[in-house]
């Protein structure tokens, strides 16, 4: 096999490839092997580097990677620690002090029995620790209501929270939803890397969910292996969770996800701009792009097989800790994209269908009741064509006398036997068709006067 | 509920009578064409006809009455032809060719000769609008519209002109394009009511002026079956008999023809005299049913048909 050198490789090229427009590329099997290798290496990256939480090297650098901030963020807020006090410990506990919340209780004693809480597994089973839209809902909510939201075991459970000493600051609605926002916000900042008591101890603390994770609660359905127990869906991932499975880890999940898709849109302007040639404002691929829309598929679908191959065979056939090596970030991208073309592809056939469903309803079910009147309204159009029709056979056989009357006559302009008769015919003729008495020619004399007086 | 059905139905009712009566328009006008073209044979033959009297008479045709009637009715007919043609070719830009007019889907394009054969058929004075003096397509347009039924545009099922003019091809078409806007909504029961029986009057209209067409191509069709026949006994009578005798060149007693002509007492119709003289009484009989043939056919080609 000979190998080419680039110089070649690009004098192979008869740039019969250059596509006058972005919309004339075609996704071709070169876009198919490039994503799915792509898709497999970045699968690797995250079996290799990102692993489990607080192994893996990806994960360890996410973790001071929020450490960072949250002491930037503690600096910023008015965080003034003595020298040597710089911790991430003094940092979360300066936030725990200025952000406390109503909703943040950790044991099954705090909300009464109502349901079995820990200090693990507190942030994931409370709505308003979610850093995400829900999680701010309901942290607003629960503020404004004096409550605190929580799921366990399938259920959404309310607690009243009006005993509690916090207050809601702001003197109007517009000011204490900013409080509450702070609020919100602050409070996440304090438990994103741990509490200040777990990481005081060295620990790597219990951090807040990934957005939408604790969503999963509601799902307490199947049966799952988990050591010698077997647990319902929800229960698992309480307990990933409680295994370091948080944001943190989230964002190093999110680092082989981002570098596939940064690696496989580079590859489509490459593409563009030097195989197909196309200006560099057309070479940035969209979502519209059927090639990228694809691709991406393809990539994160290799990704995730390679994810879950590794977390089956790692897992050891316990549901923690194969759902503990899986890439959520990863996979929420794939389900994204799946349901995305599927849409594209049904989004025409629904639109169709609708526009049948919503004709039958305007035919059917809005047109109750009208035979009656639909059916007078023919008998009105038949009536009326009958009466014309009538109208029109009456004329047509007075056109129709009239016309074999003077057929008759003009027959005998060429069917008399004597010059005589076909004369009468033609003065006949001449009167039925209104000639001047005075103009038609019925005797010699006649017709001498007309020949030849003046 | 809320009348939409019955809008639905009145408005399809509509369009479908609509479309009925493109075909009978199209129908029509191409035996009103037909027509026109046999005029135009049957004026050929009647001036051939004129000519081959005027040969026997010796009398110029200016002089002899009733040629000279037969004449002036052919002669009419032919300036009217002509002075059609020529406001075309003017308002045209040169060639009748331009003035055909496409009347939209499920119509054929009528041809350049639309408009002409239908003013010499009704009468420039009965079409209203002279459509002579308009533009080619213009006044092929304005001639289907008044054959068609113009007065459903101007006045009927209580259609306002204006864009409704523009919204469909043909003169029918322009009424309906104004109902077609006709609102109400889906809920508005009251409003479709109204919109169905307005629908309801325009299909009637319509459907009185498809039989008016059906009248109108009737008649003229007999009219063309007619016309042609005699044509075409004309046409055999002139070929069978004998215009012209080998005869022996005698001028005599030119006081007696001097008596009897006057002092316009020629010598071409001195022999024309002698001719007619020495005719049978069958070559006479003959000589008068063409006479009376080709004045019956000039009297046609004067008329105009009614519309009703």
């Amino acid at each position: 096999m000979s190998t080419l050198s680039l110089p070649q490789i690009m004098g192979a090229y008869k740039y019969n490839d250059i596509a006058m427009d972005a919309k004339d590329i075609v996704f071709d099997k070169y876009d198919a092997m490039f994503a799915a290798t792509s898709g497999i290496m970045a699968g690797l990256i995250d079996v290799f580097f990102v692993g489990i939480p607080k192994e893996g090297p990806l994960t360890k650098l996410a973790d001071g990677m929020v450490d960072n901030l949250v002491m930037k963020a503690a600096k910023i807020s008015g965080w003034t620690p003595k020298d040597g006090h710089e911790t991430i410990g003094s940092a979360i506990g300066f936030f725990e002090r200025n952000f406390p919340v109503n909703y943040d209780h950790r044991s099954t004693t705090d909300v009464g029995g109502a349901f079995s809480l820990g200090t693990k597994n507190h942030h994931f089973k409370s709505l308003s620790h979610s850093p995400d839209p829900i999680g701010l809902f309901f942290s607003i909510l629960d503020q404004f209501m004096n409550t605190a939201s929580f799921i366990s075991d399938g259920q959404l459970i309310r607690i009243d929270t009006s005993d509690s000493k916090f207050r809601l600051e702001g003197s109007n609605f517009i000011s204490k939803l900013f409080a509450g926002f702070a609020n919100w916000l602050g409070h996440i900042l304090s438990d994103v890397a741990g509490s200040s008591g777990g990481r005081g101890n060295g620990g790597r603390g219990t951090g807040v969910p990934i957005p939408f994770m604790n969503l999963f609660q509601f799902f307490n359905v199947g049966s799952f292996q988990v050591g010698q127990y077997r647990n319902d869906f929800a229960t698992v991932m309480v307990k990933v969770f409680q295994e370091g499975y948080d944001f943190r880890h989230g964002l190093a999940m999110a680092v082989p996800v981002i570098l596939n898709e940064l690696i496989v849109r580079a590859f489509c302007v490459i593409r563009r701009r030097f195989q197909y040639q196309l200006p560099w404002k057309d070479c940035l691929p969209t979502m519209k792009d059927k090639t990228l829309r694809w691709m991406l598929l393809i990539s994160t679908g290799a990704m995730c097989a390679v994810d879950g191959i590794d977390a089956v065979i790692r897992g050891g056939g316990n549901a923690v800790m194969i759902f503990l090596r899986m890439n959520y970030v990863a996979w929420i991208r794939f389900i994204y994209l799946i349901i995305k073309e599927i849409a594209i592809f049904i989004k025409p056939i629904i639109s169709d269908v609708w526009k049948h469903v919503k004709q039958w309803i305007k035919d059917k079910i809005l047109s109750l009741g009208e035979e009656k009147a639909v059916a007078a309204f023919y008998e009105r159009v038949r009536a009326y064509e009958g009466q014309l029709e009538r109208e029109f056979e009456s004329f047509y056989m007075e056109v129709k006398n009239e016309h074999d009357y003077k057929m008759g006559l003009i027959a005998q302009l060429d069917m008399s036997y004597t010059s005589s008769q076909r004369g009468s015919a033609s003065v006949e003729l001449a009167k039925s068709y209104g000639v001047n008495d005075d103009d038609i020619i019925e005797t010699d004399e006649d017709l001498f006067n007309a020949l030849f007086r003046e | 509920m809320f009348n939409n059905e019955l809008k639905k139905n009145a408005l399809e009712e509509l369009k479908r009578t609509k479309s009925r009566h493109d075909s009978q328009l199209d129908s029509t006008v191409k035996m009103v064409e037909k027509f026109h073209n046999s005029k135009l044979a049957a004026r050929d033959i009647a001036q051939h006809v004129a000519a081959h009297l005027e040969t026997l008479s010796g009398v110029p045709k200016e002089y002899a009455k009733e040629i000279s009637d037969i004449k002036i009715n052919l002669q009419d007919f032919t300036t009217e032809v002509d002075r059609l043609e020529r406001d075309f070719d003017d308002n045209n830009g040169g060639s009748i060719a331009g003035a055909g007019v496409a009347m939209g889907a499920g119509v054929a394009a009528f041809g350049p000769t639309a408009a002409m054969a239908i003013a010499t058929t009704f009468g420039t004075a009965s079409t209203g609008a002279a459509i002579g003096t308009l533009s080619g397509a213009a006044a092929t347009n304005a001639a289907l519209a008044w054959l068609g039924g113009g007065a459903l545009v101007a006045g009927g099922g209580g259609v306002a002109a204006g864009e409704a003019l523009l919204a469909m091809a043909g003169p029918v078409g322009w009424a309906i394009g104004g109902l077609a806007l006709l609102g109400g909504g889906l809920w508005a029961s009251s409003k479709n009511k109204e919109a169905a029986q307005k629908y309801e009057a325009a299909a009637r209209e319509v459907k009185s002026a498809i039989y008016e067409l059906k009248k109108l191509e009737t008649a003229v069709e007999k009219e063309n079956i007619r016309l042609n026949s005699m044509v075409q006994e004309l046409e055999k009578a002139d070929s069978s008999f004998e215009w012209v005798k080998e005869e022996e060149e005698v001028v005599e007693d030119v006081g007696f023809f001097a008596k009897l002509f006057g002092k316009k007492a020629t010598k071409e119709k001195i022999k024309g005299y002698r001719r007619f003289e020495r005719l049978s009484s069958d070559e006479k009989k003959d000589l008068m049913t063409i006479m009376n043939t080709a004045k019956t056919i000039s009297e046609i080609l004067k008329e105009k048909v009614n519309k009703g």
